[in-house]
């Protein structure tokens, strides 16, 4: 059972990394007629032979080696961390710069999905355990027509409205340009900074977690072991926590490990909005370049970021619930 | 004997698209140190009353008379002052023992859970006394730090029983506490609760739909008929000299071992309880219906001490058995 | 994540359950002459119901009547630029001269084709698959999850930003195709297990004794008893498609000279529509996805607690209980 239950696991991060990775591959040289040719010419003379020949492996360029030869020259690639070249910020590399934009997004993302996850699923068990109650009346409803509004929308308005007319808060960025990057010093600028996307963010995903959690627990509330939980005499926290949101929150930590992809699709959007330097607007800027090794990379990294959150939250799983850990 | 529980005029009330009233006016004692055995078809009330008597009910309110317990009522008893009885001196064993335990938590961790929640145990002697109480219903000690999961269906029931004597409280209610058993471990299970009923001394409250089995178990028996009391009396009362029409007919719908007889059971099905029957709600599939059992509710005949049932035909003085 | 919740718990029909409870709620519908009537009651006596279905129907109305009710092109770039809102513009005018209502009301109708065309396609292939798997089960249900669950995990709007950029050109099509592809994945999972709960009911195996096919046993037997299922995840289907069609508009990868919701916001954006104050440009597109997804959400919610007597009738037997 569980050995079974380990294997799939593996072979599921197994496929899902090769897919990843195959996809990344098939991309550039499903585009007509190869733009990268184009470009390439245009940089001949600029670059070093070096980096000519890493664009030529990366996309296919040199007609003489066969498909196959390529793919398996690329995967050598990835797993030595050699993505080439930027083409709109040569002579870095795409891993230097995406080494730059991913702390940021981990720290925007990570803190805020966080939050919205801790604070939907608090209300989502008072929720379901107060039915009936103002509480549970007003916020499933107001969170499930937040988490409708488009992250992109929401963040434009919070910008215009508490950024650019109060004044509240800045516009954009993730420091002020008076300050380089990052340092601890710089902390409460980083912050200060941080707040508006990251509320804008946690706003529009509380609903989907309040709602899941509210579900899952008015579903947990009706089983056996609670009444018993409340027959015992045991105090009603306790058994609203150890016994009913303890079993309730299982399967909203699948659901989560399996909407992380959804979460950061728009989450990137937001960081795009507010120019936040992470891999949303670094992908975004790769776009607008037609710096094709950066969408590439770029699409690789946060595809493999998603994956290894999903192993976490697999972890966290196995360490919640024994049915799962025991073997038996 | 003295009384431990006296249930007055209870009625029971579930709220939903139209209101049912799904016990209706039910007089009933519990007395110290006794098996009491609840019968009756499924819908009957049977569970909704060891719901009632907990204070445990979920869809619905008890919504008229008094639970009397040590003379205290439950009915008014405040959430703290019920919090504080239960399971210290009413505890709970339900038919799933599986669905009883928390799947996340070792049997261990629930039984400490009890213990704690009502006296100051340190944690340490609370696990050791949990280890008791498994020796105490013969599941391995060291299977405190099992998961349910990891037991089989018997031994998760024996560990609900151990559960339930943790704070060695005057009242078990066990609702079909052995049906989803098979019927050897049921066997095994139902020897151990007498035995520990015998040694410990506190009074079960014994609900199922097996008459076979409650014969076997009980001191006493009560008929529940769609939500009233029908008939109550001593196990040899009912077995040998039962009085009301249902009554009989239960007893008839199973083989016995003491005799040769035609299985006869009882034509029809339970009222609903959305719009019970006017009367006694037993006559539209009593074979010995009569033109006032149609309209008027029975009242309650005693004959004898320990023997009583509603019937119109006992009030006249019938006696056709 | 909501529409995968119902399945849990619609798979979870108590065994249990209070007979007396069963009695009642077969007796109230057996007493209505056409149990349909009863549904459609229920559902307008559901305030979340009315609302969501009022705002989905506005904006229907308005995609359908768009010619209606302007006579201005949406395109025509003759008039005023940025001016406030009067009574010959109802919503202003864009920096390039354009009539932001015409803009609107033809956008909303390109929006929504697009949206409702990507949100069917989208559950009609989360249906299939999730058919399949659930229902063949074997090695059959190991692939298709397995790809199922890749399809889940890899994040969609990067993946279609690039694919966005790198197709040649991204009209409608293309549009509708991205979202399809990059959409199904949840409701095929949610379905499969919908399925793998409702294949073991005694009805279908009964059918499957019969020796029904397995083509009539799913779509006769079990499909019309996951209508709502299959019906909140058409609804979530097409909450996603709005968001990801407008999200990629947004951003310039649409074709920009199209009319819909999320180009209005591309240009406004690009023109500096906040900066200047134009407040008329930018709010009327993003109000109008919020409220067209918001209403799409509150049925998605007024169905699960229509189809799902254990989220419904709780709160008015608690009213009941504090009144008395």
């Amino acid at each position: 059972m569980t050995l079974k239950y380990l294997v799939r696991k593996i072979v599921f991060y197994v496929v899902a990394l090769w897919a990843a990775i195959t996809l990344n591959f098939a991309l550039p040289r499903m585009m007509p007629g190869n733009p990268m040719l184009v470009l390439v010419a245009k940089f001949k003379g600029q670059i070093n032979p070096h980096a000519l020949s890493s664009y030529a492996q990366l996309f296919g360029l040199d007609q003489h080696t066969s498909i196959l030869t390529q793919y398996f020259q690329y995967i050598g690639q990835v797993f030595h961390g050699n993505l080439g070249y930027s083409f709109g910020l040569y002579p870095e590399t795409v891993t230097q710069v995406l080494m730059q934009s991913l702390p940021w997004t981990l720290f925007l993302l990570g803190t805020s999905t966080v939050i919205s996850f801790v604070i939907g699923t608090l209300l989502g068990i008072v929720s379901a355990w107060r039915r009936g109650s103002v509480l549970d009346s007003v916020a499933p409803t107001v969170f499930t027509l937040l988490g409708a509004f488009p992250y992109f929308w929401l963040a434009l308005v919070a910008l215009y409205f508490l950024a650019f007319r109060l004044r509240w808060f800045p516009i954009g960025h993730a420091y002020s340009d008076t300050v380089m990057g990052w340092s601890w010093a710089n902390l409460p600028d980083i912050l200060y900074h941080a707040i508006l996307p990251a509320l804008t963010i946690v706003v529009t995903s509380i609903g989907g977690w309040l709602l899941g959690m509210r579900n899952n627990m008015i579903t947990t509330l009706s089983e056996e072991y609670v009444k018993v939980a409340k027959a015992k005499g045991l105090a009603n926290t306790r058994v609203m926590l150890r016994y009913a949101a303890r079993n309730a929150i299982l399967p909203n930590i699948t659901s989560f490990a399996l909407s992380l992809g959804f979460i950061l699709s728009g989450a990137l959007l937001t960081e795009i909005v507010f120019s936040y330097p992470g891999l949303g607007y670094e992908l975004f800027q790769a776009v607008g370049n037609e710096d094709y090794p950066m969408m590439q990379g770029a699409l690789l990294l946060i595809a493999i970021g998603v994956l290894v959150a999903n192993f976490l939250a697999d972890l966290v799983y196995v360490r919640l619930d024994p049915r799962a850990r025991r073997a038996q | 004997m003295s009384v431990l529980c006296e249930i007055c005029d209870l009625s029971v009330t579930y709220f939903g698209d139209v209101d049912v009233k799904v016990i209706e006016g039910l007089n009933m004692t519990i007395e110290e140190g006794e098996i009491l055995g609840l019968a009756g078809e499924s819908g009957c009330g049977k569970s909704t009353l060891a719901m009632a008597l907990t204070r445990l009910l979920e869809n619905g309110e008890i919504s008229g008379g008094r639970i009397l317990f040590q003379g205290q009522d439950l009915v008014r008893a405040s959430e703290e002052e019920l919090r504080k009885i239960r399971w210290s001196r009413i505890s709970l064993v339900t038919q799933s023992a599986m669905s009883s335990l928390n799947p996340v938590l070792t049997i261990g961790e629930q039984i400490v859970d009890a213990i704690q929640a009502h006296t100051n145990t340190k944690t340490r002697e609370a696990w050791k006394r949990a280890e008791e109480l498994l020796s105490i219903v013969e599941v391995d000690p060291g299977r405190v730090h099992s998961f349910p999961h990891e037991l089989s269906g018997g031994m998760r029931q024996r560990v609900m029983i151990a559960m339930a004597l943790a704070l060695q409280p005057d009242l078990i209610v066990m609702d079909e506490p052995t049906t989803a058993l098979d019927v050897v471990v049921q066997k095994q299970v139902i020897r151990k609760i007498k035995e520990l009923q015998a040694k410990f001394g506190f009074s079960v409250l014994f609900i199922t739909h097996d008459m076979s089995l409650l014969l076997s178990i009980a001191d006493r028996i009560a008929i529940m008929y769609a939500g009233r009391l029908v008939e109550i009396g001593t196990c040899q009362e009912i077995r040998t000299a039962p009085r009301h029409p249902y009554t009989r007919g239960l007893l008839n719908s199973f083989p016995s071992v003491f005799e040769r007889r035609e299985l006869t059971g009882i034509g029809g099905s339970p009222p609903s309880m959305l719009a019970p029957p006017n009367g006694c709600r037993f006559h539209e599939r009593c074979t010995l219906v009569t033109e006032r059992c149609r309209t008027e509710v029975p009242r309650v005949t005693n004959l004898s001490a320990t023997h009583a049932a509603h019937c119109h035909l006992l009030e006249e003085g019938v006696t056709s058995g | 994540m909501q529409t995968e919740l119902t399945v849990q718990e619609g798979a979870n029909v108590q065994p249990e359950a209070s007979p007396v409870l069963t009695n009642v709620s077969t007796r109230t519908q057996g007493r209505r002459k056409n149990p349909l009537l009863g549904t459609v009651r229920r559902f307008f006596q559901n305030k979340k119901a009315v609302v969501g279905a009022s705002l989905i129907t506005l904006f229907i109305v308005l995609a359908i009547i768009a010619p209606l009710l302007t006579h201005l092109s949406p395109n025509a770039t003759s008039f005023l630029p940025l001016q406030a809102p009067s009574g010959a513009h109802p919503l202003g005018t864009t920096s390039l001269g354009q009539d932001v209502f015409s803009q609107f009301v033809f956008g909303t109708r390109e929006t929504l084709s697009v949206a409702i065309i990507a949100g069917a396609g989208t559950t009609v292939l989360s249906m299939l698959v999730g058919m399949v798997s659930g229902y063949v089960g074997g090695l059959m249900d190991e692939v298709l999850q397995l790809v199922t669950n890749v399809f889940l995990i890899i994040p969609g709007l990067p993946l279609v930003i690039v694919l966005a950029a790198v197709l040649p050109k991204s009209g409608d099509f293309t549009m509708v195709m991205v979202i399809i592809l990059t959409g199904w994945a949840w409701g095929a999972r949610v379905l499969r297990a919908q399925i793998m709960a409702m294949r073991s009911l005694p009805y279908v195996e009964s059918a499957k004794m019969g020796g029904e096919s397995m083509f009539s046993i799913v779509f006769r037997e079990i499909m019309p008893n996951m209508f709502s299922l299959i019906f909140a995840n058409l609804l979530f289907s097409i909450i996603y498609a709005v968001l990801t069609e407008s999200g990629l508009q947004f951003l310039g990868l649409g074709d920009l000279k199209a009319v819909n919701w999320g180009t209005m916001l591309y240009w406004a954006d690009t023109e500096g529509a906040l900066l200047s104050g134009a407040w008329w440009w930018f709010v009327p597109p993003g109000l109008a996805i919020a409220l067209f997804g918001a209403g799409l959400a509150l049925l998605n919610y007024a169905v699960d607690e229509l189809t799902n007597p254990k989220l419904r009738s709780q709160s008015r037997r608690r009213r009941r209980l504090q009144r008395s």
